[in-house]
């Protein structure tokens, strides 16, 4: 149905997640090339730093536009610490504060045209999900011990039933890091692909009908920015919650 | 006056203030927020039969008895998956209803808080008695 033929890309709504090597490289046989997600990447730390450092540099007693916002991110996550984990979970806030500003900050640079979204890919977002995963379970293990299998046995199961649920259960704990890194990346991916689409549209329909699908990006853009804060929210107030678990084994 | 009206003050400002911070947990009735809620429950689901059906195929590729801990595991993560969206579902009903609950207590904490504007979601007889059970 494509209007081009001589580029297959061009209006694809899946190009814009395809990987490019910028440097490409080698390790032991396992390609470890410098591609536009690692740019992206990089382009995503640079601003976590210079926008936290610049705008804390001055420090003052009545903050600046720029320090209010500092000031705001770290409130943002303090108070979602406090309520989910409680004070116990205060030494881990430099974990789930660096977790949360790298998804929101690729989430957002994801929102610029041309840029890349990191977090589309979902061996990035099952990346970050592991390192909650296997970080929350060796706590675990470090703070009960082999009491924390206790989390996998509920209270008042009958003798019976217990190898069923214990699977159950099993199961249940695995499927974390899966939900974690399918929600995030999900998001990202249906909704660029979504933007794309109508992006089409409009050229397709052109000056007379493509008004419609434009006035629905623009809505849709909106959506998306909400969509990109609220799964680096999710993403963060998970890991608290899994912290939670994995500090005080109800 | 109940109270020195510097203090009444301070009270007003910091019931402004928790009022301001409380709708940050409540995103639940957000259009976004529904998006948000259906898609982690969605993906709690799926997520437990894939984590289930990769674990009996695991099973199954260590021992080598093809078809059947896969089709166990299966079912055993459809089980898993409707206990993880039974949690989330009502730990999200509880968060939804301390919210709730926080912002009736916020209202009732603050009489003098503009009067005339009270929120129509509570009910204001309730409230009202509340109010005078605590003057007297």
């Amino acid at each position: 149905m494509s209007t081009d033929t001589h580029n297959p890309f061009a209006h694809s709504p899946m190009a814009q997640f395809e990987i490019q090597r910028y440097i490409p490289m080698e390790a032991g046989g396992i390609d470890v090339s410098f591609t536009n997600s690692s740019l992206f990447m990089v382009i995503a730390l640079t601003a976590i730093t210079l926008f936290l450092s610049l705008s804390m540099r001055r420090g003052a007693l009545v903050p600046s536009r720029w320090q209010s916002m500092a000031e705001l991110s770290y409130e943002f996550v303090a108070n979602m610490m406090r309520d989910t984990v409680g004070v116990s979970g205060q030494k881990f806030f430099p974990f789930v504060f660096t977790l949360f500003m790298f998804v929101l900050f690729t989430n957002m640079l994801g929102m610029v045209p041309y840029a890349f979204t990191v977090t589309s890919h979902i061996i990035v977002t099952f990346a970050l999900a592991c390192v909650v995963f296997i970080g929350v379970t060796v706590l675990g293990f470090i703070k009960h011990g082999v009491g924390y299998l206790n989390l996998f046995v509920p209270h008042g199961v009958p003798k019976v039933l217990l190898p069923l649920i214990v699977v159950i259960e099993v199961i249940s704990y695995l499927s974390r890091p899966i939900s974690l890194s399918v929600r995030l990346f999900a998001n990202m991916m249906a909704g660029h692909t979504m933007l794309k689409v109508f992006g089409g549209f409009i050229v397709m329909l052109g000056f007379l009908g493509g008004w419609l699908p434009l006035a629905f990006s623009v809505a849709f853009i909106g959506l998306e920015i909400l969509v990109a804060f609220l799964q680096a929210y999710v993403f963060a107030v998970l890991t608290c919650i899994y912290l939670n678990d994995a500090l005080h084994l109800h | 006056m109940r109270k020195p009206p510097s203090e009444e003050s301070f009270e007003a400002r910091l019931a402004a203030a928790k009022r301001a911070n409380a709708p940050h947990g409540s995103q639940g009735g957000t259009q976004g927020g529904s998006l948000g809620t259906a898609f982690r429950l969605s993906a709690d689901l799926v997520s437990a039969v894939v984590a289930g059906a990769g674990l009996g195929w695991g099973l199954d590729w260590l021992l080598g008895t093809q078809p059947w801990f896969l089709l166990l595991f299966f079912f055993l993560g459809i089980a898993a998956g409707i206990l993880n969206v039974i949690r989330t579902a009502n730990a999200m009903n509880a968060a939804q209803q301390a919210d709730a609950a926080a912002l009736q207590i916020l209202d009732e904490d603050n009489p003098g808080d503009n009067p005339g504007k009270d929120n129509p979601d509570i009910d204001s007889p309730g409230k009202s008695k509340q109010e005078n059970g605590l003057e007297h």
